[in-house]
Order: C-alpha cells, then structure tokens, then sequence
C-alpha cells in the first residue's frame, strides 16, 4: 500500500515534465489572484473542507506539506512565500483566519511534517542552503556527465510524522477516513522541486537511469529516535525476530563480530507501519508530532556507473603472479600482472578505485600464450568517462615497445572500451569455454613415437580430480569430474615431450601429469604406466 | 625452464642440459619440506609439510615394514581409536568437522605377512583431511610406492600451529641418523 494515491507511472511522467517546466520566480498580484481561483476549483471538485484542514495543519505544516495533504502538485515550485499568500487568501476567502507568524516571534518556525525539508531555508531558490550546496559541488566536480539522477536519503521519522500528522488531522476536521495517510510523499516533491531548480539553473537534463547520480542524504538529529517505538512493538507483541550478529574473521584469524546497525532500515519502517491502526499508532506515538527547532542537515556526494576497459594479455614471464601476492601480511613477488596493467590504463580515468577482472587465472610459474587472456578493468566513479580509441592504441604500443622492461614479461593486445553487458559474457566463458595447453614432460623412460601413438586416441576421457594438495588449504576438499577432450605430443629428446591438452575449464593439468600422489586418476602418469612430472 | 624459448612462436629448443635421469627435483621434493619421526624400533615415519603447511603423513622407506623384504604388507585398517578414520567428514573451504588428532593419536594399524601388526601415528597436531582409502584396496601402494601414492593421511594444522614441528627431526638429521648418502 503507498502512502501516495497516485500510480507509479503517473508519478514518473509528472517528475519528468516537472523538471523541465520554467519556473515563476516573481508573482505579482494578477498571478496570485489567477492562481488562487484555480486552487479554489480544484477544492471544490475535490470536494474537501480544503479551509478546515489547512487552518488545521498550518501551526504545524509549511505551505507545501499542506498541499501535500490536498494532493495538489502543481504548485510546488513556487516560493514559500507565494503559497503563504495564496493560502491565506484562500482561508479568509471562506470567512476564516490563519496567523501567519504561527504564535512564534524568535525562533524560525520548522514543519512538524517534512523537518524542514520542504521549506526555503534548504530548498529555496535562490538561497536554499542545499540548492546552493549542490551548484557549488557540481561546480568544482570534474566527472563528465550529460545526464543525472537523484538519490535522496530521508529520515525514517519521516513516515511516522506522515501519519502523525494525517490522525491529527483526522481527529481536528473528521476527514480522512484511511488509516493509512493519502499524501504526496515528500521524495517526489523534493525531486520535482530539485531537478527543477537543476534544469534552470543549470540546464541539466533529468533521466531515471542515468550513470550519474547526486546522492543526497538528509538528516534531522532531533527526530533520530522517532521510529524506534515500531521495533518496541513489534517486540511486545512478540513478533519481533533479532537476527544474530554474524562474525567474519580478521587477519589474525579470531572471530570479530560485525557492529550491529544502530537504525532500522527505512524499508522496514514502512512495513511495520503499513500493518498499523489508529489505536496503536495512538498509545505509541505523539498525535500530533512534537514540535521540532533543528533545521535538517544534509550531505551530499557525486557517483558515476563504473566503466571498462578489456584486452587480452599475453603472460611471457614464468615468476610473475597474476594479482598482487601476500602472505601473512608480507608482499611476496615484486610485481603482478594486475600492476602492470593498471599502472599506465587507469591514470587517464581518474577513477576513485580500481578492479581487474580476468577470464580465467594462470600459475605464477605458467606462461600465458596464443591470442592472450581476455581481462577487463574495472574503473569505479570515473572523471573521464571514455577515452579515444586512438590513446588506447597509445598506450597498448607503449605498454608493449621494447623500450619498457616490463614487456618482456608482459604484452597487452586489443585494448577497447566495453559496456557492462560484455564483461558478464567475458566471465562466462570462464566456465564454458574449452582451454588449450602445452607442458613439458618428463617420462622416467625413454619413450618412441610408436609408445606414446595411444595419446592421440584419447578422445572425451573423464578424470577425476580430488583438490589438489597444492591448493587444499584454501578449496573444499571434493572431487572434480573433468573431460579431457584431446591430447597431441612431439617428442622432444628420449625423456622429453610436449604434451598438447584440450580440455574442460578447471582442469588442474599438473595434476593431471603427475598425479598429485594419486589423488587424480586417470593420470598421465597412471595412462604411461611409469613416473612423470611436468616441467 | 632451461633452454625454452621465450617468444609468441611455437619454436622450440631441447632442453639438452637436463639429465635424462633426473628432471631436477621430483614433485615431493618441489613442494614439500620434508620431516621425520624416528625411534629405535625404526617406526620411521615422514611428514611432508606443504608450503601452504597441510602435512602428508606416511611410512619412510627405512620404517621396519620395509626391511630386507623379510615381510610384506597384508592390509591396512583404519577403524581405529573410538572413531573409525574412515567415518571422517570434512565441509567447506574452512574443511570442519575432522578429526582432531594429537602427535600419539593413531592413523591406522598395519597387518604385516607373519601376523604382527603395528600403529601409524599421526605425528602431529591438526585435523584430518583424508585418508588414503587406496591401501584399502591395494595395500603393496605402500610398499611400492610409499612417498608418493602410498601416503597415509593428509592433516590440517591447528590455525597458528603451522609451524610446530620442532619434535621432529629435519631431512639432515634423518639422513645422518639412519647413515643415508645423498
């Protein structure tokens, strides 16, 4: 059930077409008179005691809560001070009388229903504080964008305030009948009202899925404890369920329990208020809420969708491990294919961290050759969101010229920017695709062409492989079903042979060639009868 | 490797300078730091302690078992102690639920051809892994093969006892008290 009565989709298209409306910044009194008659329709076709329930609301309620409360939408950009006007016209209109200074003198009166969020002092334009906040962050970012969404964060006494609110109101003019309040919720308002100040101010173009995001969080720290009462309840009813706090293991390997979250989530705020009445809301909670003097504070943050590099590389060296090796706190190895990588692609980006993503993994002591490795960069919250494919090929030829070191260990082809969907496909293959390799082998007695023709007839052969010892401290110890589709050779000298596999993804070929003490049968070993070990 | 050629071609060079005979060390030799537990009844056992500190436990070639041929290995058995180590079950990458076992705990008892029998002892302290449930089956594994397939157990050190292998003796002290060449 949504507190909002209108459909989702209604809701979209009115964010869309509102951000891009101009907005009036000055009303002179012609405009005040001609909107005031509109308003003054709506309500009667509404059929609302629209005067009982503002004079009602308004010691409590800033203009645009209160129309809110009349689900009226179209009027939420203009200033505080307009709809002030308009609806103390409207109210003396029909004989009755609102006190604009609401019984306050010194203290700037705060909304009992949004805490601030929907009045000037935060979102006015020009002089709202988060309105200016967000042009000046937005000025001094770098990120390249051509569109943005909005993410707001709002306090979860929000909720509890919205239906504090409607029960009093309820209570003071008999209307509304639901025990679950029919407002406009105050998200869509703050975005109407953000992204049309973000359009005309800044010409930025609104889009529900865009890459770039203003993540805005608003608090208000007097109102912090408001909806603990609901877990209260749901205990006393003896249906709350504590989940347990899960450790995870830290360096050292003792048990750390994971601090528990101070706050229930917004999302299950809403859910134990959909279940609520009148009457428990009543013996729990404050009808109406208590008065508030903080104003909402708010922090903002900018997030780009990460984007992707990919290419393939080709691993030359046999001592360089594919990602950075620690043990025990101790750098092993002074370099790793992921370094070498990331150094000179990710410096253009400007990205806030950095992942690199492979199809698959060598040893350190394995080469990786033919057409290369497929990997992907990953670059989170990156400045620069596309670079040229002409840089790239820069950067590949210099990554590759014989003029750096480091390309005797390491060549990268194929460089590209990609999309999300290509580096999922990427992984896929990981498991699905069939690999090729070549080890030398050493066979503890002198073999002919003729000894080792039975290889080639090889065709599907299922092996079985328990975990290798090699990796068993850090993999389930289970059985691995591999198929090795095919197998070549050329004997190199009497001992000697290159071994060619084709074979199934997650084949262990080392064991394969040696056994592993008997722990992967059939083996090369087992199928020659003799010792043999990979080279 | 010795004599390969480096390069995206599929050229190739013999590795002419390695000995036909012997490749260079041999799998155990390559991954393996290798221990002993010996008495003068020549119970000799080996621990092999992996780099990433999992032991292979198993009879060294001068255990009493092997000596002049005089007798042969019958069958191994594994019910041994109040749990039977074949019963043992281990889940998860974190490997739980296997048998604890002390340095004097057993691992199996050993029927020799003339009747007498004797204990493997685990040697160390840790969890069990595995068991070589191929001696079951074929126990001349042991015999034949008893540093490679014919091992006895894989054991998981207790987490911050991986190095605890000051009761046994390394492979120098092992050579020189058994009076082995190189």
């Amino acid at each position: 059930i949504n507190a909002s009565s209108y459909p989702r989709k209604e809701i979209k298209r009115r964010t869309q077409r509102a951000t891009t409306t101009a907005m009036a910044t000055q009303s002179n009194e012609d405009e005040l008179g001609r909107i005031l008659s509109e308003f003054e329709n709506t309500m009667k076709e509404r059929d609302l005691k629209a005067s009982e329930i503002i004079q009602a609301a308004w010691p409590i309620s800033c203009p645009r809560c209160i129309l809110r409360v009349l689900n009226v939408s179209n009027l939420m950009f203009r200033s505080e001070k307009f709809l002030e006007a308009l609806l103390c016209n409207f109210v003396e209109k029909t004989g009755g009388h609102l006190d604009r200074s609401r019984g306050k003198k010194e203290e700037k009166f705060v909304c009992s229903c949004c805490v601030g969020l929907l009045q000037e002092e935060l979102i006015g334009n020009p002089d709202g504080s988060l309105t200016n906040s967000i042009v000046s962050l937005l000025n001094q970012c770098e990120t390249q964008f051509k569109d943005y969404s909005l993410a707001l964060s709002i306090p979860p006494a929000l909720q509890i305030r919205q239906y504090s609110v409607w029960y009093y109101l309820r209570e003071k003019t008999g209307q509304f009948q639901t025990d679950v309040p029919q407002m406009l919720e105050i998200k869509e308002v703050l975005k109407w009202v953000l992204g049309g100040f973000l359009s005309r101010e800044k010409g930025l173009v609104f889009k529900f899925q865009s890459d770039f995001t203003i993540n805005v969080t608003l608090k208000n720290s007097s109102t912090q404890n408001e909806h603990l009462f609901l877990q209260k309840m749901k205990e006393d009813e003896g249906m709350a369920k504590r989940k347990k706090a899960r450790g995870k293991r830290n360096a050292e390997g003792k048990w750390e329990k994971e601090p528990k979250a101070d706050e229930i989530s917004i999302k299950y705020v809403g859910k134990l208020l959909e279940d609520i009445t009148y009457e428990k809301f009543k013996s729990h909670s404050p009808i109406p809420p208590p008065v508030i003097t903080e104003q909402a504070t708010f922090s903002i943050s900018f997030n780009h969708v990460p984007v992707y590099v990919a290419g393939r590389y080709i691993k030359l060296s046999r001592n360089l491990s594919q990602s950075p090796w620690v043990i025990d706190g101790q750098r092993k190895g002074d370099n790793s294919v992921e370094e070498i990588i990331t150094a000179p692609v990710a410096p253009p980006f400007k990205a806030d961290s950095t992942k690199f993503i492979t199809a698959g993994r060598e040893d350190i002591d394995v080469r990786m050759l033919g057409r290369g490795r497929p990997f992907v960069l990953e670059l989170s919250n990156p400045k620069v969101i596309s670079v040229s494919q002409e840089k790239l090929n820069q950067l590949e030829e210099e990554m590759n010229s014989e003029k750096n070191p480091l390309s005797s260990m390491l060549k990268v082809v194929d460089l590209q920017m990609v999309n999300r969907n290509e580096v999922t496909k990427m992984k896929e293959g990981e498991q699905t695709k069939t690999k090729n390799y070549r080890a030398l082998v050493w066979i503890s007695k002198k073999v002919t062409e003729s000894d080792l023709k039975f290889l080639r007839e090889v065709k599907d052969l299922v092996i079985e492989q328990k975990t290798p010892v090699r990796v068993l401290h850090r993999r389930s110890l289970m059985v691995r079903k591999k198929t090795i589709h095919s197998l070549d050779f050329e004997i190199i000298h009497d001992n000697f042979i290159h071994l060619h596999l084709h074979t199934e993804a997650g084949t262990y070929i080392k064991e394969f060639v040696h056994s592993d003490l008997g722990r992967t049968h059939p083996s090369f070993t087992s199928m020659m009868g003799c010792q043999t070990d990979i080279l | 490797m010795e004599g390969d050629e480096e390069g995206l071609e599929e050229e190739v060079v013999a590795p002419l300078v390695v000995d036909s005979k012997n490749p260079g060390k041999s799998v155990v030799e390559r991954y393996f730091t290798q221990y002993f537990a010996m008495n003068e009844q020549f119970e000799d056992q080996y621990v092999y302690k992996h780099f990433n500190n999992l032991f292979v436990i198993g009879l060294a070639s001068t255990h009493f078992a092997f000596k002049n041929g005089e007798k042969t290995i019958k069958s191994v058995n594994f019910d041994v102690s109040s749990r039977s180590r074949l019963n043992n079950q281990v889940s998860g990458k974190g490997k739980k639920g296997g048998i604890q076992l002390k340095p004097n705990d057993p691992l199996c008892s050993i029927l020799l051809s003339d009747g007498s029998s004797f204990t493997v002892k685990s040697c160390v302290t840790g969890s069990l892994l595995e068991v070589n449930e191929k001696l079951l089956e074929d126990p001349s594994l042991l015999s034949l093969k008893n540093e490679t397939d014919g091992f006895i157990a894989i054991i998981q050190p207790k987490f911050g006892d991986k190095d605890k292998v000051d009761h046994l003796s390394t492979q120098e002290e092992y050579k020189r008290i058994r009076n082995i060449s190189t």
